[in-house]
């Protein structure tokens, strides 16, 4: 029990020292903490904004709390900081500070230095994470757009296996295709297997056509997406598909032993049957 | 705050309508009827109840006017500061793998008309997903979406990032309103600094901060940034000596909202208001305020025993 509690401090200090990330919010909120406690003299701002607020990180800290909240769940315990109202306080001890002056220049420097000391300390969210200009309103590649759209079927919902990289984005635009594994199969730590995966993405460089097709069909997948990007080493044409379509990079090959069945049952589409033949 | 409390009431009413029918396995389209139904009701109820305020609105407008001229040109830069943010919003996309999860959601139960049944990588049947029903965010974007006729993914990422980042500075306005009660020409300061702050808070994948820009349609982002402050907005107004009626209802939405966001709240709501109450009621030096202010957080603690019985 004892190693398990200080394991879960070291824990809580290791969330902390994350989130702060060598950073100056932490100090920052203590700063403003401190400058609060000594200064305002408001009782019932003092209960919300000083003793809950400092009350709430002890609990949070506290290796027990800390055990507990980590049998739940310990990847998102650092979550609980988000309770510690970082920018109320800073911001209000900023204002609290200005107002102090009585001079406007002085409440100008006062505010200008602040507005500084954040930017230079803080980093811009948008040149420090991974925006990108937008091409649609979904917020996804077009590319993703164009493949799934190709795929979709007015009379039914096939099974397509799709390239690693349209895989997080797939699922976010259409349900109308099924996929043999998703998002989760890129994740190690989630630890999920799949043979085709394995023969679709083991290789970055080529394809083993005949693996990939005898793979989607243990699957039952009658779509199989390749990127032109990679190697091809083999024809899938070999293996009794044939190419339904080139779109953005992907050639989108289906399988012939489910075109016939699909077709007789008018299952397909016009452009899928012209394509077939 | 109408508007802030709008916010609250909707998510309230959509986590008590949505987790029953989701734990029963009905249909997605039952829901949409059944809560579609509540809030006409409510906000046809509350149009005719709150008909005076349209005259304190225009009041309040009127009042701008009356502002000196660094006051408004304070809150010039503060809006389009904000502004700027929810136009990066709509036209910038950020990646997160979790969109994978939670927008795939959204598809899915707009797709097949069930909800927490699919699996939602591959789209094939799944038992019930309980440990993700009782936060229902998605579920609550394809309404919207069913609603609207926009794509899940469009309203996440074009609709409701702009939106409820818009919704966190009202949040931000309303604990500037209380915070600075008699010091009202500095607001526009302290939404200025507030909005820096978000803007440059982004020093680890962790922060509020972070999770609020980056992720704001997530159940996550919503908790990090608006559910949070909404709660110590609550408090703040609760700490007073004379509480409304209207802000004891909004404490009881705002704490089930943070379960309809993401269930960290199941252990973080019950011990801030355990430590708000006790903290409170001393103050206040009443028992009865302290029993009041943690009897809020009762929706709360149910789920979360529901919670654990299904997990």
């Amino acid at each position: 029990m004892w190693d398990e509690l200080v394991l879960a401090a070291r824990a809580v200090l290791e969330d902390v020292w994350l989130y702060n990330n060598n950073s100056f919010l932490i100090p920052l909120f203590l700063t403003a903490l401190l400058f609060l406690w000594v200064t305002e003299t408001d009782r019932r701002l003092r209960v919300v904004l000083l003793y809950l607020v400092v009350a709430a990180g002890v609990v949070f800290l506290c290796p027990v709390y800390a055990w507990i909240g980590m049998r739940i769940d310990a990847d998102i315990y650092y979550r609980v900081l988000w309770s510690m109202p970082a920018g109320i306080l800073v911001c209000y001890s900023v204002v609290r500070l200005i107002a102090h002056f009585k001079r406007r220049m002085s409440r100008a420097l006062v505010f200008v230095m602040a507005v500084l000391l954040i930017m230079m300390n803080g980093e811009l969210v948008y040149t420090h994470s991974l925006h990108i200009r937008s091409v649609n309103a979904y917020h996804i590649p077009q590319s993703v757009i164009d493949v799934a759209d190709a795929l979709k079927l007015d009379n039914y919902k096939p099974i397509a296996v799709l390239p690693a990289e349209l895989l997080p984005f797939f699922r976010q635009y259409t349900a109308d295709v099924f996929t043999p594994y998703g998002r989760n199969i890129l994740e190690p730590s989630w630890t999920f297997h799949n043979e085709l995966y394995d023969a679709m993405e083991g290789d970055r460089t080529a394809y083993d056509v005949a693996e990939v097709a005898r793979c989607a069909r243990n699957n039952h997948c009658a779509f199989v997406v390749l990127s032109c990007a990679k190697q091809m080493n083999g024809s899938m044409e070999e293996q009794g598909y044939f190419l339904f379509r080139f779109v953005q990079g992907y050639f989108i090959y289906m399988d012939y032993s489910y075109y016939w069945v699909w077709k007789e049952q008018g299952l397909l589409d016009a452009d899928v049957i012209e394509a077939g033949g | 705050m109408t508007y802030v409390c709008g916010w609250f009431v909707s998510f309230f009413l959509f986590e008590l309508a949505a987790v029953p029918l989701i734990l029963l396995e009905q249909r997605f389209t039952m829901l949409v009827v059944v809560y579609t139904g509540i809030v006409i009701a409510v906000l046809s109820l509350s149009l005719w109840q709150g008909r005076s305020l349209w005259k304190c609105y225009y009041g309040e407008l009127c009042a701008l006017r009356e502002m000196p001229g660094l006051v408004k040109l304070g809150w010039v830069v503060f809006f389009l500061l904000v502004l700027f943010q929810m136009a990066y919003a709509v036209l910038y996309e950020y990646y997160d793998g979790d969109d994978a999860y939670y927008i795939a959601v959204s598809v899915l139960t707009e797709e097949f008309d069930t909800m927490y049944m699919r699996d939602t990588y591959t789209g094939y049947i799944y038992p019930l997903d309980a440990r993700h029903a009782f936060s229902p965010t998605p579920v609550y974007q394809a309404w919207l979406s069913r609603l609207s006729g926009i794509a899940p993914a469009a309203v996440a990422h074009s609709v409701l990032a702009p939106v409820w980042l818009m919704f966190m500075y009202c949040i931000y306005g309303q604990i500037g309103n209380r915070l600075l009660w008699n010091r009202k020409n500095y607001k526009p300061l302290f939404m200025i600094l507030v909005a820096i702050w978000f803007m440059y808070g982004n020093i680890s994948l962790y922060t509020a901060e972070t999770f609020a820009m980056t992720r704001t349609w997530q159940g996550k982002g919503l908790m990090a940034g608006m559910v949070i402050p909404g709660m110590f907005l609550c408090l703040l107004y609760l700490a007073q000596e004379r509480v409304s009626q209207g802000m004891w209802m909004l404490f009881i939405c705002v704490c089930l909202s943070a379960v309809f966001a993401t269930s960290i709240a199941f252990m973080l709501i019950p011990t801030i208001t355990g430590i708000a109450s006790v903290l409170i009621g001393s103050c206040k030096k009443s028992m009865r305020s302290a029993l009041e202010i943690f009897l809020c957080c009762t929706p709360c603690l149910l789920l979360a025993v529901c919670y654990l019985v299904m997990r």
